[in-house]
């Protein structure tokens, strides 16, 4: 008897603990604010003096990747104040979707801050939409590689993409290992420079053309990472890669002197990215949301992000607070040099251009699994 | 005999290194550093991490309710299929094939699936539970082929003494039946545990605010780059505890003979 007892307490605990969570997860009274962003990049001091400022408690959560985050978007409210999506195309898609609360401009004061950046004017340029989405964190996407091996293989040329994507240059370098990126945004717009594909920035005929360009150099390609260049290139398993710049600063800070890394930009122009600040349909603490978005837009802590992880902070005057390290890395830019940037491709406006989104998304990821013989 | 002996150790130690030799890796990546200071600031670090301890308390709360209701729901199906009479004989087929199918789809699917169902059927429940669902959903196989391997073999002539001194059927569930399952309810919860602990792919699909678990961080931390020193520090740490409990079972705890 005493155990039938035992048994049916054990079983209305664990409902009661199942409803407890529920409410507590669901609370409104609770003073936090929960952020997700990728591992790392926010530094914990960070955290720290906006808890003791504000007394608002950061619940932090680790970013798993811009895909699975969009899709738990689509499942509504799933729990997040705060969450830093990349611009193109997900924020650009997120907006026409209504995925994002309208942002509540006098609440965050700060936001003037960035409004003058020139980030900000080709963010707006691209499509950006002001009312929903907050430019914070920007980069660039370039080649980063080995110049130990490349200047062995390659004595007379320049570095370019024409060292990987064209055949010639890309059999010789393979066995050294060459990386492209995980997304289709980092390598299209790049292959449509290269090759002089004509046409409109999302004409699906061009998918064709990148398709067939690039599954001639698939066998060449030994990975398609964004995320282990670090790792890869401390282990010599790569020495070429297609990447961002905070990947390159923190690949140059963690080798320091062992190996020449370098990173580049082509000469036809750069590619830049941007991560927006979004606040999600759903958001239980938007107040609170606020106050953090209003606290990271502070040249100073926007400094600080930076000198933690490499990334790029989209607010004026932080670069006064910069390390030295980021100053006079090559990652760091000029408003001149970031004026002569530009986006991957556009924001989405309408329907169309979310199709072809998703059919560049499959046109890449056939390239990637893919290998034919010659 | 001695060349036999020297064959089967020589294996032995080559199955030994197998097993070990990650952990030794990751144990020796945790003190690679240029001074003691170092890597005791390493573990320091590891200690005063927020995220990471509470990650860790997440994990072990998802994986201990995961556990604890996947036994519940493995034990009732268990008994269902194992009743030898009684109606429902095609019915108790069907649970018994679909009992493994969660554990035969790769977790991904699943993860997705879930995930979709969820946004098509609002319940508006929060991720904890999303995830402790999805998570039992895949355990109950295990804790199921424990303890129906148990009652397979269990001998009916003990249960019909007890109808003929007049027990009734709940009392010799809870009075014989669950006695005897003991180890094999056991292991299956602790099974169920280590799997639901260990998840990754389904709980980076349905977490949510203020529920990384464990996994989660680490592969999030993976893709910023290198894995932070304190991260080993943790694990090694992690590591050590649940050597200590092996250990522990190991010299302590004396087989009983198990009653059939």
């Amino acid at each position: 008897m005493g155990k039938k007892i035992i048994f049916t307490l054990g079983c209305l605990f664990i409902c009661l603990y199942g409803f407890y969570r529920y409410y507590y997860c669901s609370n409104e009274q609770d003073n936090v604010v929960c952020v997700c962003s990728w591992c790392g990049v926010i530094p914990p001091d960070v955290f720290e003096d906006f808890e003791k400022e504000t007394g608002i408690k950061i619940v932090y959560d680790a970013f798993g990747g811009n895909d699975v985050l969009e899709a738990k978007s689509l499942a509504g409210s799933n729990g997040y104040d705060v969450i830093f999506p990349s611009f193109i195309p997900y924020v650009s898609r997120g907006c026409l979707l209504g995925l994002y609360n309208k942002l509540d401009k006098t609440l965050i004061p700060n936001l003037k801050n960035i409004e003058k950046c020139p980030v900000t004017e080709k963010w707006i340029k691209a499509g950006g939409n002001v009312d929903y989405a907050i430019p914070f964190f920007w980069g660039t996407i370039g080649l980063i590689y080995n110049e130990s091996i490349t200047s062995k293989l390659f004595p007379n040329i320049p570095i370019d993409y024409k060292i990987i994507f064209d055949l010639e240059n890309l059999k010789k370098i393979s066995e050294y290992g060459v990386c492209f990126p995980e997304e289709y945004i980092d390598v299209f717009p790049q292959a449509k420079i290269f090759w002089k594909i004509s046409g409109g920035q999302k004409d699906a005929k061009n998918l064709k053309l990148y398709k067939e360009h690039l599954k001639k150099l698939r066998k060449y390609i030994r990975k398609f990472s964004s995320n282990t260049i670090e790792t890869d290139f401390e282990l010599g398993e790569i020495c070429i890669a297609i990447s961002s710049s905070d990947n390159a600063w923190r690949v140059r800070q963690s080798m320091q002197g062992e190996k020449k890394i370098k990173y580049i930009l082509p000469k036809e122009g750069g590619i830049l990215w941007v991560d927006c600040a979004v606040i999600p349909v759903g958001a239980s603490h938007i107040q609170n949301a606020y106050k953090f978005l209003n606290f990271l837009l502070r040249p100073e802590v926007a400094a600080r992000i930076t000198n933690n992880s490499g990334i790029l902070t989209n607010v004026c005057g932080a670069a006064k607070f910069y390390n030295k390290e980021i100053k006079e890395d090559v990652i760091y830019l000029t408003s001149e040099e970031i004026l002569r940037l530009s986006f991957g491709e556009n924001a989405s406006v309408n329907k169309e251009d979310i199709d072809y989104t998703r059919l560049a998304v499959k046109a890449y990821s056939e390239i990637k699994w893919r290998i034919e013989d010659d | 005999m001695i060349k036999k002996l020297r064959a089967t150790t020589v294996f032995l130690i080559f199955g030994l290194m197998f097993l070990c030799m990650p952990i030794v890796f990751l144990i020796k990546n945790s003190f690679d550093g240029d001074s003691i200071r170092k890597i005791v600031l390493h573990f320091c670090d590891a200690f005063n991490s927020r995220e990471l301890i509470d990650s860790l308390i997440t994990s072990l709360k998802i994986a201990f309710v995961a556990a604890t209701s996947s036994v519940v729901l493995g034990i009732l199906a268990a008994v269902f299929t194992t009743v030898p009479n009684g109606a429902g004989r095609k019915c108790k087929k069907f649970l018994d094939k679909m009992v493994f199918i969660p554990m035969i789809i790769p977790e991904a699917v699943i993860g997705l699936s879930l995930l979709m169902f969820f946004i098509k059927i609002d319940l508006g429940i929060s991720c904890f539970v999303k995830i402790i669902v999805a998570h039992t959903l895949v355990t109950v196989a295990y804790v199921y082929s424990n303890v129906k391997s148990r009652l397979l073999e269990f001998d009916t002539i003990i249960e019909e003494a007890a109808i003929d001194l007049g027990a009734k059927p709940f009392t010799i569930f809870f009075k014989i039946k669950i006695p005897l399952m003991k180890r094999h309810i056991f292991t299956g919860w602790a099974l169920a545990f280590i799997i639901s602990f260990d998840d990754p792919i389904m709980a980076n699909f349905l977490s949510g605010g203020g529920t990384t678990t464990f996994p989660v961080l680490i592969f999030s931390k993976l893709t910023m780059g290198k894995l932070p020193p304190e991260v080993n520090a943790f694990v090694v740490m992690l590591i050590s505890v649940i050597m200590l409990v092996v250990f522990a079972f190991f010299f302590l705890g004396k087989s009983k003979k198990v009653y059939r």
